[in-house]
């Protein structure tokens, strides 16, 4: 997209729990949007746009019920971003878009998800039948995107030698962070050797590696830069932002077994990025379902080269004081699986100065990113005005 | 494993193979590229000619998982799961995601070839052992 025709005004989370507190979906998204709205200092009857991801799928809430329930008088313009694509960011680069096009002048985007109450999230019934390119994995039990990334991260060990150790240095930075953050759903601070001590759920993944499921939701507004300068914060404008999925975006078929889509989405981002480049990122938010994404993540955006990530992380740059602040909010891992909304929230509030206990000192440009195999989404983010 | 592959028009051939003990593959018929997962048309052709056709069920791993706590119900005999992505020997990037019989733990670079196991659900899954 053309760079600088939208900015983030306005972000907000719910509650982050872990086990059902008797609010659902539809209440979380409803406060979610609220407050983000409030955030930005507009109310629901000045928006005319909305996405959200995932609505539609069990756990979740359309756009529709957010303009019901609001009393939005005004929509022009709606998204349910269900099905493939980087899961929250999907739902915030549609906004953007919309936003970029005219098609609306307000949007909020925002993911509210409640875990079923009845089983494990994630887990799948039994008896079922599934269609297409699953039905050639799921059958082998091979049913969760913790066991589609781990065939990934063993690759990227046996081409690059990239250890457990390495990922471990992941949960321990992204925890070092959640524990500034009152919201974390995980704030106990955790050591290399308790992610050792962490059970193998898939190898190489420990539970230590696996990203947090609870029950929020989190939305964030968007507008244009002439309508952000009368709003209270420091707009964050989207320098730019990509989808690029690659030539064959597949969790088994992809062109390679190290490169995730996120190497084709980030490269699309920073050629259209106005000048900017990594070395002028000053914190990154990348989606960390598992550490390995983190990992493969600041490969993609090329703070190091392919292979070097587990050197990067090993060098202490994510942590709090180190080189490349990651995740300051604590992440999927930590703060909770907010399927990445809580990411792009994060990013706003730290570019407008309002990262309370963790803010990174002077931010003004940060990279976000959505999914992992083959489903990426990247955006830079960015702002220049004082206020 | 209760999961069922859906044999619909795209993947009915391999699954119908599949309980005949033939490992079928989608092939161009104009360009003999392989096609898997299925799909009606050539990627690279943009033609229709695509018929399944048998393969030697050789490869080697090019990677591995262990699943220790499976998503979905599992027979405690068969944890934990040795997962495999397979590269077959037709074509470079022919890949497969299966997982092996025996208790020997496959590592990259093993060369396997395709077993078939009868499922109690009435479909059979092609499974791979390691060969020397």
């Amino acid at each position: 997209m053309h760079p600088d025709r939208v900015a983030l005004v306005g972000s907000a989370w719910t509650e982050i729990t872990r086990t059902p507190q008797g609010r659902g979906e539809g209440e979380m998204a409803l406060d979610a949007c609220l407050a983000a709205i409030r955030d930005a200092g507009l109310e629901p009857r000045d928006v005319d746009g909305i996405a959200t991801y995932p609505g539609g799928m069990t756990g979740s809430v359309s756009s529709i019920h957010v303009l019901q329930g609001l009393g939005m008088q005004d929509v022009r313009w709606f998204v349910d971003a269900n099905g493939n694509g980087p899961a929250a960011m999907t739902a915030v680069v549609e906004a953007a878009l919309a936003v970029a096009a005219g098609a609306c002048e307000v949007a909020v985007a925002f993911r509210s998800y409640a875990r079923p109450r009845s089983h494990d999230a994630g887990a799948v019934a039994s008896g079922v039948r599934v269609p297409q390119d699953l039905a050639f994995m799921m059958p082998y039990g091979n049913a969760a995107a913790t066991q589609w990334l781990a065939m990934w991260a063993t690759r990227h060990m046996h081409e690059f030698g990239t250890t457990e150790d390495h990922l471990a240095e992941i949960a321990v930075s992204t925890r070092q962070w959640a524990s500034l953050n009152v919201r974390a759903i995980a704030r106990e601070p955790i050591t290399a050797e308790d992610h050792r001590a962490s059970p193998y759920v898939a190898e190489p993944f420990r539970r230590l590696d696996c990203d947090y499921p609870v029950d929020a939701g989190v939305a964030v507004v968007l507008t244009t830069p002439e309508r952000a300068r009368d709003l209270p914060h420091r707009p964050v404008l989207v320098r730019s932002a990509s989808l690029a999925p690659g030539p064959r975006p597949d969790w088994v078929q992809a062109p390679n077994l190290v490169e995730m889509s996120a190497a084709y989405a980030a490269r699309d981002m920073w050629a259209r990025a106005g000048g900017l480049g990594a070395d002028d990122v000053d914190l990154a938010l990348v989606y960390d379902g598992f550490t390995f994404l983190t990992l493969s993540w600041l490969e993609a955006f090329g703070f190091c080269g392919l292979g070097e990530g587990g050197d990067f992380v090993a060098s202490g740059a994510l942590r709090p004081g180190g080189s490349l602040p990651t995740n300051t909010h604590g992440g999927n891992l930590s703060e909770g699986r907010t399927h990445g909304m809580g990411h792009v929230a994060e990013a706003v509030r730290q570019l407008q100065g309002r990262g309370g206990d963790r803010q990174v000192p002077d931010a003004r440009v940060a990279v976000v990113s959505g999914g992992g195999g083959p489903l990426a989404g990247a955006m830079l983010l960015h702002t220049t005005e004082a206020k | 494993m209760d999961i069922a592959p859906m044999e619909d028009e795209f993947a009915g051939a391999f699954w119908q193979g599949a309980r005949e003990h033939r490992l079928l593959i989608d092939r161009c018929g104009d360009c003999g590229w392989w096609i898997h997962h299925p799909r009606p048309m050539c990627p690279h052709c943009l033609t229709r000619n695509v018929t399944p056709q048998e393969v030697s069920g050789r490869g080697r791993v090019v990677s591995t998982a262990v699943t220790h706590r499976p998503p979905v119900p599992t027979d405690p005999d068969e944890l934990p799961v040795l997962h495999v992505l397979v590269e077959l020997d037709e074509q470079p990037g022919l890949r497969l995601a299966s997982t092996v019989v025996g208790d020997e733990r496959p590592s990259i670079g093993d060369r396997v070839e395709v077993v078939f196991d009868d499922r109690p659900g009435g479909f059979t899954l092609p499974r791979f052992r390691l060969v020397a």
